[in-house]
């Protein structure tokens, strides 16, 4: 059984993307936030990503080099739209159908946890089904007034754990929550 | 001249009210009564919108005899500490406050020209109805819940902050502190 774990860079007032698609100028990204990420998520054994987020990457990093890069393409991959027809990412799986039962059997297999990087819509789907592990969260000190909320609503109140928080040099702040 | 903070609990995904102005979400232990109780200390003035002077009328009204202490400290803080209400609609106020039906963004001014010390406001509405650069310091205290739906602490502005502080209490709330970035 693996832990399901989402990550994403908000802004204070809880927007991924600013009012104009792709707008993430404002991401803080520093020497500080790159070594977390390479300690925590580089162990996923496994990633997935709601369309949008998957284009985003697929596009990026088959010619990028480096560690991230290198683990990004050769790491096991899904994808989930109903929409898409094809995925040509190295060692991805387009899921079209049954993505909840899909998630699950991902959830009961062995080996290094699954993470969940932005796909806003899609961590949706799986907070709503209570398929989320672990919750962390990048807050950044901006505030953007309007953009694409990560939170969207639909949802009972669930009340979370606070399980670490961290607060990086850059006015950057960690938190991770667990579901209670 | 004064500094001028704005300071609400906010849940993790952004609201400060529930639908119906439900705060049943928001957690009110010892610590965090006795955190609220710091800030009112050092307050010279607290500064509300209607609701938030609904809300907080409680304490005006409650009788202290039955609270526990962090409560009756709490208490006797915001008792002591003079109100302005910011409302065109009430038709008056009580206790230690005063209402204002005029221009916001004037009166505040003026206020924090005067006050030398704190001045603290609440209310997402009336904070927001600000002019950008008013407020020096935002304390969003970040309660580890998900309501889904409601009042936002932010408002429809844009701001570039600098973080000042965080701090974990016990019960998994989490204080942020800001002030606006120059930049």
């Amino acid at each position: 059984m693996r832990k399901l774990k989402t990550w994403n860079m908000l802004s204070l007032d809880g927007f991924f993307e600013g009012p104009n698609k792709g707008d993430i100028d404002w991401f803080v990204w520093e020497d500080e936030l790159e070594r977390f990420t390479l300690d925590t998520q580089l162990t996923a054994g496994t990633l997935l990503f709601g369309r949008v987020t998957y284009e985003m990457m697929a596009a990026y990093w088959p010619t990028a080099e480096g560690r991230i890069a290198d683990f990004m393409n050769s790491v096991e991959k899904y994808v989930f739209s109903r929409t898409l027809s094809g995925v040509d990412w190295d060692n991805t799986t387009l899921v079209k159908d049954n993505a909840l039962s899909e998630v699950q059997k991902l959830k009961d297999r062995e080996g290094g946890d699954i993470f969940v990087f932005g796909s806003a819509d899609f961590c949706s789907t799986l907070m709503k089904h209570k398929l989320v592990d672990e919750y962390h969260f990048g807050v950044n000190p901006v505030v953007l007034g309007q953009g694409i909320p990560w939170f969207k609503g639909g949802y009972d109140t669930m009340g979370m754990q606070l399980m670490d928080s961290r607060t990086l040099k850059s006015g950057v702040v960690l938190l991770f929550y667990r579901p209670r | 001249m004064g500094r001028l903070i704005f300071s609400m609990n906010m849940t993790l995904d952004g609201f400060i009210e529930g639908p119906g102005g439900d705060l049943g979400w928001s957690i009110a232990d010892e610590e965090l009564h006795r955190y609220f109780g710091d800030e009112q200390r050092v307050n010279k003035v607290n500064l509300y919108g209607r609701r938030l002077y609904e809300t907080m009328d409680y304490w005006r009204t409650v009788d202290l005899e039955g609270l526990s202490d962090h409560e009756v400290d709490f208490g006797r803080l915001w008792r002591a500490t003079p109100t302005v209400v910011f409302s065109r609609t009430l038709d008056g106020v009580e206790g230690n406050a005063r209402l204002f039906k005029g221009d916001a963004a004037t009166e505040i001014k003026r206020l924090k020209d005067q006050t030398d010390g704190v001045l603290s406001i609440g209310g997402a509405t009336l904070a927001s109805s600000l002019p950008p650069g008013l407020i020096d310091e935002y304390r969003v205290v970040v309660h580890p819940v998900t309501i889904g739906s409601g009042t936002t602490f932010f408002q429809n502005q844009r701001l570039k902050l600098r973080l000042l502080e965080t701090r974990r209490l016990n019960s998994g709330v989490v204080l942020l502190r800001y002030e606006q970035s120059a930049a």
